[in-house]
């Protein structure tokens, strides 16, 4: 354990016992919101000590399964738990990654999202189940993303801020069998394309005027993208945001993605 | 003695001591982002069986910053039945106190394979086999890994992934591009 990691595992329980006298600050270096429902610090700091706890916990029971517990080498060479120590391990793990979860959901409308994904998948009987925050990999804003996941494994991202979904898609594990052929052509595609993009997208008939569009497909023709791609990657950006829907050869929407909002604020 | 107030001071203390060593430990939004063939990648597997596509991907001429020795991703075509023939690593330059999640790029050039055999090591000793439909994308970033506390390393085989084991079809093409952790 580096230095700097074993002075905030002492200062986060040194703060959190003198909260018991006065008001402490949420530690900072958290990526995720930290207010409790009810906006009582003390709700907040429990949640976090929790978290403190559990880490440290995992990195203790890691040393001592890897010191005396049973490992194996995988498929790779590299050296990983197995047996009974794999499951104590990923057990409190587990525990970790889901109260870090609970924290996250604090701060989250899901009910919002649950509409906003029905909305754009056109589906209004869909549920979803939260999965968790992360930091946006399209823009260098780090604007966080909501993630959820519906029982056929498709994965939805939010963004919060701007009330709307920039991302479906198979998500991990996902089995979502699509057609690999199909009877449409490529203009009845993009017709169904843009249809279903002047439907769920708002602003997307104006959006058409200024972004530059193209269309891509594989070799085999598994896939058909129709992108509406902005003209200019903003300053310190790698990518342009863009607006994009990609078709099965048999019209189904296999992915979605509006990465617009993520580049503001 | 106020002990309210001294112990309002002491917290204050203690709060800008934690977040110097909280700084120190990089724990909050950290992004990590390595390209195939860049320091942090290996692959592995007969010469023969890695293609390549020059300024393709996700680094390529005009998507700057990104150094020309990068602008090119490889690609193999899966094995068919059991097994992998060719694979590669992309190592974290770091390891964060937090769970991460990775993603993929997905170009559209290549990258149709509907099952890619993706594996995540964590947690110094900890690995989750992940299967991601590469097929569904085009220019975009596919999640990976999720909520995995210090993701160290991120695996991908030409052969199938967990939920369609030693299954038969072929001819699919697996892409190797770049690869980004975020917290």
């Amino acid at each position: 354990m580096a230095w700097s990691e074993r002075i905030a595992a002492v200062l986060i329980t040194l703060v959190v016992l003198s909260s018991c006298v006065a008001e402490a600050p949420s530690p900072d270096g958290s990526p995720a919101p930290t207010a409790a429902p009810n906006g009582s610090p003390g709700a907040s700091l429990s949640v976090e000590a929790r978290i403190s706890d559990l880490r440290d916990r995992l990195e203790r029971l890691t040393a001592e399964e890897l010191a005396e517990g049973c490992t194996t080498i995988d498929r790779f060479g590299q050296r990983v738990f197995c047996g009974e120590s794999k499951e104590k391990v990923d057990r409190l793990h587990d525990e970790l990654a889901a109260a870090i979860q609970e924290m996250e959901r604090q701060d989250t409308d899901v009910a919002r999202a649950t509409e906003l994904i029905r909305e754009v998948t056109e589906d209004p009987g869909r549920e979803v189940v939260f999965r968790g925050t992360s930091a946006n990999p399209y823009s260098a804003s780090g604007k966080r993303i909501t993630q959820y996941r519906d029982g056929r494994g498709f994965e939805y991202w939010i963004d919060p801020a701007a009330d709307r979904v920039v991302q479906f898609g198979p998500g991990p594990d996902s089995t979502i069998g699509f057609a690999t052929t199909g009877e449409l052509s490529v203009d009845e595609l993009r017709g169904r394309a843009e249809a279903y993009l002047l439907r769920v997208v708002e602003g997307f008939a104006d959006l058409r005027v200024g972004f530059v569009y193209r269309m891509n497909t594989t070799e085999t023709g598994s896939r058909y993208a129709f992108r509406w791609e902005a003209p200019v990657v903003p300053e310190g950006e790698r990518l342009a945001p863009f607006v994009q829907v990609v078709l099965s050869p048999a019209g189904e929407v296999m992915s979605f993605t509006d990465s617009r909002s993520l580049y503001q604020g | 003695m106020d002990l309210r107030k001294t112990a309002r001071r002491f917290t204050t203390i203690l709060a800008a001591l934690l977040v110097f060593s909280l700084m120190a430990s990089s724990a909050s939004a950290q992004v990590y982002i390595h390209a195939n063939g860049g320091t942090y990648y290996t692959s592995y597997g007969p010469p023969a069986g890695w293609y390549l596509i020059t300024d393709d991907g996700y680094c390529v001429q005009g998507r700057g910053p990104c150094s020309s020795g990068y602008w090119y991703l490889n690609y193999t075509y899966n094995v068919s039945g059991c097994g992998f023939e060719n694979y590669a690593k992309w190592d974290m330059a770091a390891l964060l106190l937090y769970p991460g999640d990775t993603y993929a790029w997905i170009d559209d050039s290549v990258g149709s394979m509907p099952g890619a055999d993706y594996s995540v090591s964590y947690n110094y000793a900890s690995s989750q086999s992940i299967t991601v439909n590469q097929g569904a994308y085009d220019e975009q970033w596919a999640t990976v890994g999720q909520n995995l506390y210090r993701t160290a390393i991120v695996w991908l085989t030409d052969g199938w992934g967990n939920q369609y084991i030693c299954n038969g079809a072929s001819g699919y093409t697996i892409e190797f591009d770049e690869i980004k952790l975020e917290i």
